[in-house]
């Protein structure tokens, strides 16, 4: 039991060394990619029937303003699941270069692989707390 | 300035035009926030019934102008929400649950507002509109006050305008007003000063600026809170002793950071995806439940770290030990941010 309890902190602790550089490259190439995909995408996206009139408030303040971010960036990199709900009916071409659309990937690979961590971080806390 | 009854729902206000008046600004005084449209037909509506302002730039200073205005301005009944949208129901409701609260409930309510405001955000951009709406009324104040020594008002004047004032203030920050005057009675803190040294207006004229640093804090919102805190784990990390300590706060903070960061942009995909519209409660709810998972998970990676038996030096190997480095202490008591001392 001890020896599992070891494995489990060892998981636990030495998962913050990979999540520094993550947390701090997401939030940069994050707010890089707000700041460019809402001057490019709103005109064209923020407006009914892609937003929903009470986001059309709601969405223009920090940090809520995030979630359109979000929805950009997927819209950018996987359009057929963005399509599905959110920017149903969407056919025109997006203002965004292959640069952009480069830094899409790679934002939301980060973020997999924070909230990867984040759940590693959460279940061995957890298991930690419980077995000892 | 003077009222007469017109109508049920409006009144005729005189209003004298000061230096730097613009006629947005007076429309946004008298009715409150409109949306753009609406200021431009008030502003027509004002030009048409006044035939000294021929039109919209030819305003001047002293220039008298009759408008028609909400009659809830001149008399705003208790929870008259004039200056808070329909989507504001929240502060409302919070405002009402203030004015009924016993001296106890308040303590409770002050302390926790930052914790909302933290929590939330987004509703940040409602109280930075509250702050900049009331600030006209510690004005009035100065100036009723000045009226009053300038011999234009008597003192009996003076002191019905002042509890009014007091009174409508109150009303209409209810919590937020403890960012004025933490849970002592506004009319203690609004007060003229007797002392000699000091003009006696200058305590309302500091509580006029505290409001605007209060709203400048506010409209920066989350960045601010996050950069507090980032700054705090710093400190602690300087000032903690031994190695072992420094890395369990390191742990701590980057797993709450990380947990956090990680749980907003599950729920971020998620809302996006479902094309859900987050309304203020849901947003204070998944506020509060990611601000509760990150805070847990960080105490727990914490609990993890004191329990391995020689853990390595993780502030060192990541550098931030050094980054954080005690260079100079500070003098007095932690600047939490401008305007704004927090009780922790």
């Amino acid at each position: 039991m001890q020896s599992t309890l070891d494995v489990i902190n060892t998981i636990g602790v030495y998962s913050v060394i990979p999540a520094i550089p993550l947390v701090l490259l997401s939030v940069i190439f994050g707010l890089v990619l707000h700041n460019t995909l809402i001057s490019r995408l709103d005109p064209l996206l923020f407006k009914e029937p892609y937003f929903h009139k009470k986001e059309l408030n709601t969405y223009v303040v920090w940090p809520l303003t995030m979630l359109k971010t979000v929805g950009y960036i997927l819209l950018v990199t996987f359009p057929k699941l963005a399509k599905w709900k959110r920017f149903k009916g969407f056919s025109g071409t997006l203002p965004v270069g292959k640069s952009l659309i480069a830094l899409c990937y790679i934002e939301l690979a980060l973020l997999f692989m924070v909230m990867l961590t984040a759940v590693i971080m959460m279940i061995t806390g957890m298991l930690s707390v419980l077995l000892s | 300035m003077n009222h007469s009854v017109t109508s049920p729902e409006t009144d005729t206000v005189v209003h004298r035009i000061r230096p730097g008046d613009t006629l947005s600004a007076i429309v946004k005084r008298y009715y409150g926030p409109v949306s753009p449209q609406r200021q431009q037909e008030l502003i027509q509506q004002i030009v048409a019934s006044n035939r000294s302002a021929k039109n919209a730039s030819t305003i001047y200073a002293d220039q008298l102008l009759k408008l028609e205005v909400p009659q809830q301005y001149c008399a705003a009944p208790k929870g008259f929400p004039h200056h808070f949208s329909a989507s504001d129901d929240w502060f409302i409701t919070l405002n009402d649950h203030w004015t009924s609260a016993s001296p106890a409930e308040r303590e409770v309510t002050s302390l926790l507002t930052p914790l909302i405001m933290g929590g939330s955000s987004a509703k940040l951009a409602a109280l930075d509109r509250t702050f900049k709406q009331n600030a006209p009324l510690l004005r009035e104040m100065v100036e009723n006050y000045e009226s009053y020594k300038g011999g234009d008002l008597t003192k009996g004047q003076y002191d019905y305008r002042r509890r009014k004032l007091v009174s409508q203030l109150s009303q209409k920050l209810g919590p937020t007003q403890w960012l004025l005057n933490g849970t002592s009675d506004l009319s203690e803190v609004l007060r003229i000063s007797r002392n000699a040294e000091t003009k006696p207006v200058s305590p309302l004229k500091q509580q006029a600026k505290k409001l605007a640093n209060a709203s400048r804090l506010a409209s920066a919102g989350g960045i601010v809170l996050t950069a507090v805190s980032l700054k705090m784990a710093c400190d602690q990390i300087a000032e903690a002793e031994s190695g072992k300590e420094k890395s369990g706060i390191l742990v701590e903070t980057v797993t709450a950071a990380t947990v956090g960061l990680g749980a907003t942009t599950g729920i971020s995909i998620a809302v996006a995806l479902a094309a859900t519209p987050v309304g203020w409660v849901a947003s204070l709810v998944i506020a509060t439940g990611v601000a509760a998972v990150s805070y847990a998970s960080g105490r727990a990676a914490r609990h993890m770290y004191d329990s391995l038996g020689n853990p390595v030096d993780l502030s060192g190997a990541t550098g931030v030990s050094a980054l954080c480095s005690n260079k100079e202490k500070p003098k007095s008591g932690r600047l939490v941010a401008p305007g704004l001392s927090m009780r922790l």
